[in-house]
Formats: C-alpha cells, structure tokens, sequence
C-alpha cells in the first residue's frame, strides 16, 4: 500500500526532505549516548571575571565622561610633575558640576568639589608649591572678599578649588564655624575634619579643631565618632586650653563635662554595651493571642498564585509576610492595601481600612501585585503607609500612593493622589519620617527605571526636595513575578542613606537633597523576562546598618557585603557573602547575616566564625537580636541562637506551625510573630517582660532624641544604636 | 515471569535445514543480512540459561522460596551540606552542621542509634536557574560567580524497631527526622537532583526512610529450602502431565536473591549507578514499615530418566 503522503504530496518535494531525514537519523544513530549530558549540571564558573570589577545594575547620576578624562589626565600630568599642564585640565574638571558625581577607587562615587579638593590634598609638596603659586592670590582675594550674601558661596569655592593653598585651612575653619550655625553639623564636621587630615601644618590650633569637631559629630547624633575624636584629644592634648564660646577651658575636661552633661541615656547603655536582655521565652506553645490575617480558604488561594495561571512558579506574594508597625498600644498592619490596627494587649480588631472580602479571588484574578510595595509606619498617632486602593489589586501601572491616617481611628488625612505635586510619584520603600518630614523613594509614573528620593512636608505632604538617584538597568515596576528592589532609607544625623536594593547606596543632605556621594555595589541584575516553570529564588531584604561610624551594606541581589566608613567616605572593606542573605544585627565585634542560613562574621579580621542553617519558609523575615542570643521565627518555630556559637538554644515552635515563619518583634512583655498567615503574641516569662518593656520604652526615647526610624522595630537591633 | 517454565525434551533442528529450496534470492540474502546482524550484535547474558540447555534432555524450572521478616532498623539518610564561594566559608559552614547534626543525635540518648558519615565531597555548586536557563536554551549567565559545595553524606540507623508498635516507630522516626531537619541537615533530593529527575521526566524519589532487616541467614536458609522444594513439586508435576519419570537434578542456578543486588542504586531520575557506600552485610529493606519478603529464585534442571524399552509383542 502506498503512504497517504505520497498521495497528498509531490514526491519530487518530499523527497529530498526525507532523504535529509533519514540522513540526520543515521548520523544520530551513530552519535554517543547522552549519558554524558549530565556534564550539563557542572556550575557556570566565574571564569575570566575580574573580582575588582564593579558589576551594578544601577548607574549613578555621574558627570559627564570628559571630566573624567580631565581628572585623570590631571593626576598623570601631575605625576610627571608637569604642573602648569596638570592645572589646566584641572581646572576644567572645576569648571564643571561640582555637585555632579564623579567615580573614585572602590566603587566609591564623590561630588565633583569633594574629588578635586583630596585630589589637591594629595598633590605632592612640589605639586602643592606649584599650585600656591598658581592660585595663592585668587585664594586669598576670594577669602578677603567672603563677606555678607556671597560669603557662603566664596568660601566654599575656597574650601573645594583652593584648599591646599596658604589660606584654604582658614575658609575651611571659617565655612565649618557658618555650618554649625546653621545647623548642618555634618558639613561643619567634615570641614574641620579635612584640616585635621590634610593641612597638619595648619597654624589653627589642633586642639581647638578636634575640640568643634567633636561637639558638631555629638550635635549631629553621631556619638562614636565623639568619642573617638575624645580619645585623641585625651591622649594628645589633655591639657591644652581652647577658646569655646568665648571662654578658656581645658580641652579634655570640657569634652568631657559636655558629653556626660549632653549624651542621650540610651547613648550611654549602648556604649556601655547594655544591650537588650535575653528573651526567656514562654514554656509552652500557647499564645497570648492569635490574628489570623487569611481564613484557611484564602490562604489556600493565595499559596496558588503563580500556578493557576500556568507559570508553575511561586510568586513572591505566596510567601509575603505583611508589613507590620506597632507603638505602645497597637499593632497596624498593611496587607496588600487592607489596613488594619489590633490592640496589641488582646489582638482584637480595632479598626480596618476594609472589609478582606474576596482577597484570594482578587489575588487570583491578576499578576501585577508587588507585595512587598506595601509598607506602614507609625510616627506618634500618625500612620504612614505607602499603598495602593484595593479596587486596584493587582493592575499593573496603577502607582503606590503615600498617605497619613489616624492611628488611634484609622481616619484618613492626606495622599498623594490629592497632592497636587504628588500624582506623578509612584511611591516606593518604608517612608521614614523624622519631625515634621517624611523622606521615601519613588518613581515618576510610566518611568519606574528612575529613581528619585523625596522629602516631604507631614503636615499637607508638600514637596520639599526631589532628588534623582539614578537608573535602574531593569524596571522594577515591570519585576511583578519577582520580588522588586524596594528602596530602604537610614537617617543619621543630618545624612540620609538610601540603598537602592539594587546595586547602589546615595548618601544625601537630609536638609536640601543634595547628594554628598554615592557608591555602587556588585549585584545581579534581575532577569524581568518570566520563563513557565522558573524556580522562585530565595529572597531577603534588610536596611543598611550603621555601627560606630561604618556603614554595613548588602543589596537584595548582592553577593558582597562592604563596610563603608562613611566619615571619610571610604571603603574598610568587602567580602562574599551568599545572595541570598540580608543584614541581622551588629554588636561591638561581631555582624550578623540572617537567611536560610544565620552567619556571624568577626569584624576585625571579616572572617566567619560561625554558621547555622535554619529552615527557610519565606524570605520576608526579621530576626531579633538581644545581648547573647539571635531569635528567628522560621516555618518550624522560633529558633534561640547563642551568638557565641550559633547553637541553638532552644526551639520554640509556638502556635503558627502552618505558616511559613516570619517577622519578630516584642512589645509590652510580649513577643510578636508575624508571618503570612497570622499574628501572633506569646506572653514572655519573668524578667524578659521586664526586658521587653524596658527596650520599647528607649525606642520611645531614641525616637523623641533622634527621630530617626519611627518603625518603632529597633529596640533589639543593634543597627538602631548610632 | 515469577511462574515461568521451561521445557525441551529434545534439541532445536538446525535453521539452515529448515530452508526451502525454492525461496528466492533476495529474501536469502536479506535473511542471510539479518543473521550476519544478529551475530554481530553482543551476546545477551539472560540467553545464557537456555544457551546450554538445548542439547541435554530434561526438565528446566523455575523454584521460588519466600519467607517474611519485620525489619529491626530504619534508616534514615542524610546531608550536611554547605556552599559558599570562599572555600573557608564553606568549610566552617560544613563543619558546623555537622557537629550541630551529631550532637543533635547525642542529645537524644537513644543506645540504638548509630551515625556513619559516607565520606565527604567536594563540588561545584551549580545555580538551580541557571542550569534551568541552560536547559531551556537560554544563554549562560556569564557573571555568576563560583561557589564550592561540601557535602557528606549520613547514615542514620535506629536498631530494635522490630518488637515496637507502628505507632511507636513513627514517633521515633518523626523525631529523628524533626531532629535532623532542626539540626539544620538536608534530607531528601537535592534541588539538583529535582531538576535531574525533570528533566528526564521522572518522579523524583521523595523516599525519607528505609526500613530494614539484617541478619538474613535463618530467613535465606528457609528461603532457599522453599525455593528448592517449589522446584522439585513444579518439575514432577510437568513430569507427570508429560508421562515421563523425573530423574537427578542436574544443574541449579540462582537467578535472583534478596540482598544480594546491594552495590548499586538508582538516582532520583532513574539512572542506576554503582553505589558509594562500602560494602556490608546483605540485607533487605522496604519503604514501609511492614513485613519484609526475602526472595529466592533458582532455575533447577531435572534430568528425565529413561523410560522402560518397549518391544512389538508389548
């Protein structure tokens, strides 16, 4: 019988194809076995990547190419001891932005002004000669003519072009004497600081430099550089006498009066390493109270969000773990738009924002939810929260908005969508309020690839500043099946530290805007493209920490933690870590990297010395941390960690064993679980109350001293002591 | 297949008399082309039982023997594993779950319970998504930097389950599994081997316990008594239905016995592989808690005695 193709088709046409066919089967027949495929699992290596190599995924707003070539034809003229020729490229680079970011070593990004006045400060003493000689009248024509509106302008151009020249120590003393006054008490630091460092033979006394120095780092909260800048005076210039405030004193006797006369008490127990007592958890599993945040039903159909719509993959909003905030009273709870505030006493329903009708059926019908866009904060009886209305669940391009409510009645105030100003900002992070500002991160609408930080008036949520920091090489808006990077804010002192999450930390002028320096980071670059079956990726996110002067910094996609010391700044040091770990804690020697895995890395040599793999449910967690022992609420209980040798202590399982683990907190002798499905509340034993209560009350301290994170989350993380 | 017979009372005529002269001349030659095939192809071993018993008159078949046996262990495997891309890293990572997972087991006090660590292994650890890129077509990720993976594997063996009850068993089973997980040890596949067994469109094994009986020598000795017994009863009553007398055991040979197969193992994506553990003892294990089968199968060749001459006048 003939083939039915051959019936259908023109043998003439089918022939060669079949002929090719049966060609390709018999060079398959004679192929290998595939066994061999299995070669295939062997891991990509690194190979040919240099370590050095700055690989972000976020570009700084830098200046422009060519002033970068001017600069670094300035140091190799300058090498070569050619200094006429070195100072013309020189100068192009200070016609230039001085504001503008230029790249130094490290990944480390300076503002232009900054990056010429160290690059003079290096000069050799030929280099510096010659540069006197160049510029030592400009310099003190300027000086002499600093006077009234322009004084300001005038001596910082001194301070920035000039400052190895006969009179830049003078502009600079004299420019940090108008940012004291003016408040800005890390500008006036850092201007004394730079005739300390780079004009020793300066004929302003030392003592009287280090003196000012001090008072304006302990003035703008930062009370370990204090006391490092005590002990040199101590050490070095005990018995010199400096002029303050008109009066003769002792230089070492009168820093010593001020700080026991002006450092805030919970300063004082963190110096003294009081940290936060141990938690004695209660003996059994019983909770105090239990919210449940999802009936059973809609837990069931938010766990299948991913699969139901073929992509067979799990995203990030199976595992979210609501953002949560609590003061002395009540615990508030943003969930995916829905608002809600609990007695934190007995964990019953005070207020909500709506009724969770239909959520798992909402969360099904639509992809675009960006769980972890959702934030709350509670400022004294103010609620923040960065939200998005329920009615748009899960559509794609509609923008997060910020907003204020009451946090007693959940009354609503205003929001971004009834800000003028405001509607174009597709708001994203924890908004970290301080005083009468809130400060946050944000997109424009339809532009999510730029981010900007803002600051914001709390009382009608006016636009004080808005500051470009830079591009994201993927869209985070478009990252719905992913977790996307949201932006985390530190504030210390008059300085704001944003770290992108993606490859990037700006540090900003609290006051106006302006970015004092930026600094690029190793991280991955996020795939935006969604493949069926993709497995989901063991996520975590933390905030930066700053301890004793140094900035901890590990990105969400980083496979690199850096020390940053922001004093200078400069790079201590960086060191591979797993991608998939986030910041913990940092006590006087040691750091903590949390995860599925809890690591505690020696700070003086960055070596590990310890390492305890826990079982890993969700990525959305938050250890806590107190004087000896690590706590992480984890899929199959609460694990007590000893921080001397990550044992554990105990495993607590407590009472939300269906859930895949979580936030910690404590609050008014209770401890606080909060995971995917449920809060929970557990009585803690004894002196722990005590403990508890006593670490919410110098939250409430440190807020009223500093204002620096409203969270109100910090009383067991060693991050919050500054 | 476990009931399978096999008689030839006389040897197989030669194939080349079978020919018929009139068949034409292609079809020899194709016929002539596939035996030139067949000959080249390699010798399949399982033909070795009929190979040689073509020629000698008699009685081949199957005894099968089984006797039951609780297991008196359960064993549990697991993993300390450990990756990081700074090899110390992985090191004190390694180093720690271990001692954590074996002081774990300390802390239980259980007298019966044995640990031994299978050796240790140093790898490469491939990223689960980009060997799911690769095998999507996708292109490698070039900048992923390389991690090295410490691993070792436990054996966990709890003796004197045989007199508990199953209740009893699986608390005890629960808990060194909630110890092992706890303790921060891996237990299961590995997320490579998941995607290993995806890829080649297997299930993969999810198999946590194994439970075990040792000290076979009473159950192999009933086992082959039976085997042998099942033979002669199956050999007489083919003897029977064929009217001829069934005479001396010839040949006997074992075709399978439980325990003995020990050295290789099959991987969650259904390749088999020759094992990494050092040998020991046979025994015999099940996934469930439940009476054990131990098997003996041996083909036993009976030969036919002759039967009495027979004349015209009888």
């Amino acid at each position: 019988m003939r083939p039915i193709l051959h019936e259908s088709l023109n043998r003439r046409h089918v022939t060669p194809p079949l002929a090719g066919m049966a060609a390709m089967l018999l060079v398959a027949s004679f192929s290998r076995p595939c066994g061999g495929q299995v070669v295939m699992a062997a891991p990509v290596a690194a190979q040919g990547t240099d370590e050095n190599a700055q690989k972000s995924p976020f570009t700084l707003p830098a200046q422009k190419s060519d002033v970068a070539e001017s600069l670094a034809e300035f140091h190799r003229l300058s090498a070569k001891g050619t200094f006429e020729r070195a100072f013309k490229e020189l100068e192009k680079v200070q016609a230039a932005d001085a504001n503008a970011l230029t790249p130094a070593a490290d990944g480390l990004y300076m503002p232009t002004r900054l990056v010429v006045r160290r690059s003079l400060a290096e000069l050799s003493p030929a280099g510096k000669q010659a540069y006197r000689l160049f510029h030592d009248a400009d310099a003190k024509a300027l000086l002499d003519s600093a006077r009234g509106k322009d004084e300001l302008e005038k001596l910082r151009k001194v301070f920035s072009d000039h400052f190895v020249t006969a009179v830049g120590d003078t502009a600079a003393d004299r420019l940090g004497d108008i940012y004291f006054e003016q408040g800005e008490m890390a500008k006036a630091a850092d201007c004394w600081q730079a005739v300390l460092t780079w004009r020793p033979e300066s004929a302003i006394p030392r003592a009287r430099l280090l003196v000012k120095s001090a008072i304006a780092e302990a003035r703008g909260g930062h009370w370990s550089a204090f006391a490092a800048i005590q002990r040199e005076v101590e050490q070095r210039h005990a018995a010199e006498m400096v002029v303050v405030g008109g009066k003769q004193v002792v230089a070492a006797e009168y820093l010593d009066a001020f700080a026991k006369k002006q450092q805030p008490p919970e300063q004082i127990a963190a110096a003294s390493e009081a940290a936060v007592p141990d938690l004695l958890l209660p003996p059994g599993d019983a909770p105090a109270w239990q919210f449940r945040i999802l009936p059973p039903r809609e837990a069931a159909a938010f766990a299948q969000v991913g699969m139901n719509w073929g992509w067979n993959q799990r995203f990030s909003v199976t595992e979210m773990v609501p953002a949560v905030a609590r003061d002395e009273k009540r615990v508030y709870v943003n969930f995916m738009g829905y608002l809600m505030a609990l007695d934190v006493a007995t964990g019953k329903l005070l207020w909500r924002s709506a009724r969770l009708a239909d959520l798992g059926t909402k969360m099904q019908q639509s992809q675009f939810h960006f769980p972890e866009q959702y934030s709350v904060v509670v400022a004294g009886e103010t609620l923040w929260c960065v939200t998005r209305d329920v009615a748009q669940i899960g559509q794609q391009g509609q923008p997060f908005r910020i907003g204020r409510w009451e946090a007693a009645t959940g009354k609503a105030g205003w929001n971004s969508q009834n800000v003028g100003e405001l509607q174009q900002w597709n708001f994203m992070g924890q908004p970290l309020v301080a005083g009468d500002r809130v400060y946050l991160a944000a997109a424009k609408n339809g532009q999510g690839a730029e981010l900007y930080a803002l600051a914001l008036q709390a009382a009608d949520g006016k636009q004080l500043w808005a500051t470009r920091l830079g591009t994201h090489q993927s869209d985070p808006t478009q990252m719905w099946q992913r977790r996307s990077p949201q932006p985390a804010l530190l504030l210390d002192g008059g300085r704001l530290y944003i770290d992108t999450q993606a490859g990037a930390i700006v540090a900003l002028d609290a006051a106006a805007g302006a970015i004092d320096w930026g600094f690029a980071y190793d991280s991955s670059a996020p795939d935006n493209n969604n493949w069926y079956n993709q497995p989901a990726q063991f996520t975590t996110a933390a905030p930066p920490l700053l301890a004793e002067g140094t900035l901890y910094v590990k990105g969400m996609r980083s496979d690199r933690l850096y020390a940053i010391d922001v004093s200078a700044p400069k790079l201590r040091w960086k060191r591979p870590v797993s991608e998939s770990s986030m910041l913990a804690g940092v006590d006087r020697d040691t750091l903590y990297l949390s995860g599925d895995e809890v690591l505690a890395i020696n700070l003086a040599d960055q070596k590990l010395k310890w390492a305890s793999r826990l079982p890993s449910g969700t990525g959305w967690i938050r250890p806590l941390l107190t004087a000896d022992r690590f706590y992480q609420f984890t899929s199959r209980g609460v694990f007590e960690l000893d921080k001397a040798n990550g044992d554990t202590v105990r495993l607590f399982r407590g009472s939300d064993l269906d859930s895949l683990g979580g936030m910690l907190f404590t609050q008014r002798g209770r401890l606080l679980s909060v995971s995917n499905l449920a809060i929970t509340a557990y009585a803690l034993e004894g002196p722990a109350r005590a403990a508890a209560a006593q670490a919410a009350q110098r939250v409430t301290l440190r807020v009223c001293f500093t204002l620096l994170d409203n969270n109100a989350d910090l009383e067991a993380t060693p991050h919050a002591v500054h | 297949m476990r009931f399978t017979r096999m008689i030839q009372k006389t040897p197989a005529a030669p194939f080349s008399g079978r020919l018929r002269a009139e068949c034409k001349r292609p079809c020899a030659l194709l016929l002539g082309a596939g035996l030139c095939l067949l000959l080249a192809a390699p010798r399949a071993e399982a033909q070795m039982v009929t190979a040689d018993a073509g020629h000698t008159p008699g009685i081949t078949v199957y005894g099968t023997g089984e006797t039951i046996a609780k297991p008196d262990l359960v064993e549990i495997s697991l993993r300390a594993v450990a990756s990081a891309e700074l090899t110390g890293d992985a090191i004190i990572k390694y180093r720690d779950t271990k001692r954590r997972t074996l002081e774990a087991f300390d802390k239980l006090k259980l007298d019966k319970l044995q640990i031994e660590e299978l050796g240790v292994s140093l790898s490469d650890q491939a990223s689960v998504e980009a060997m799911q890129a690769m095998w999507r077509g996708g292109m490698q990720t070039t900048n992923v930097k390389a991690k090295v993976e410490i691993s070792s594997a436990l054996q966990l063996r709890l003796a004197g389950i045989r007199e508990m009850k199953p209740e009893q068993v699986m608390e005890m089973v629960g808990k060194l599994l909630d110890t092992a997980k706890d303790s921060g040890a891996s237990i299961g596949p590995t997320p490579a081997e998941m995607n290993m067994a995806w890829r080649y469109g297997q299930q993969a094994n999810s198999t946590l316990v194994r439970f075990i009986v040792r000290d076979l020598n009473k159950l192999r000795e009933e086992a082959y008594e039976n085997a042998v017994e099942d033979a002669r009863k199956r050999a007489r009553r083919l003897a029977k239905l064929n009217g001829i007398t069934l005479g001396d055991v010839l040949g006997v040979q074992e075709v399978q016995v439980s325990g003995d197969d020990q050295q290789v193992v099959t991987t969650p994506w259904g390749q088999t592989i020759p094992s990494s553990k050092k040998a020991s003892e046979p025994e015999i294990s099940s996934e469930q808690f439940a009476d054990i089968p131990f098997r003996v199968k041996l083909l036993v060749r009976f030969s036919i005695l002759p039967a009495e001459a027979k004349t015209a006048r009888n």
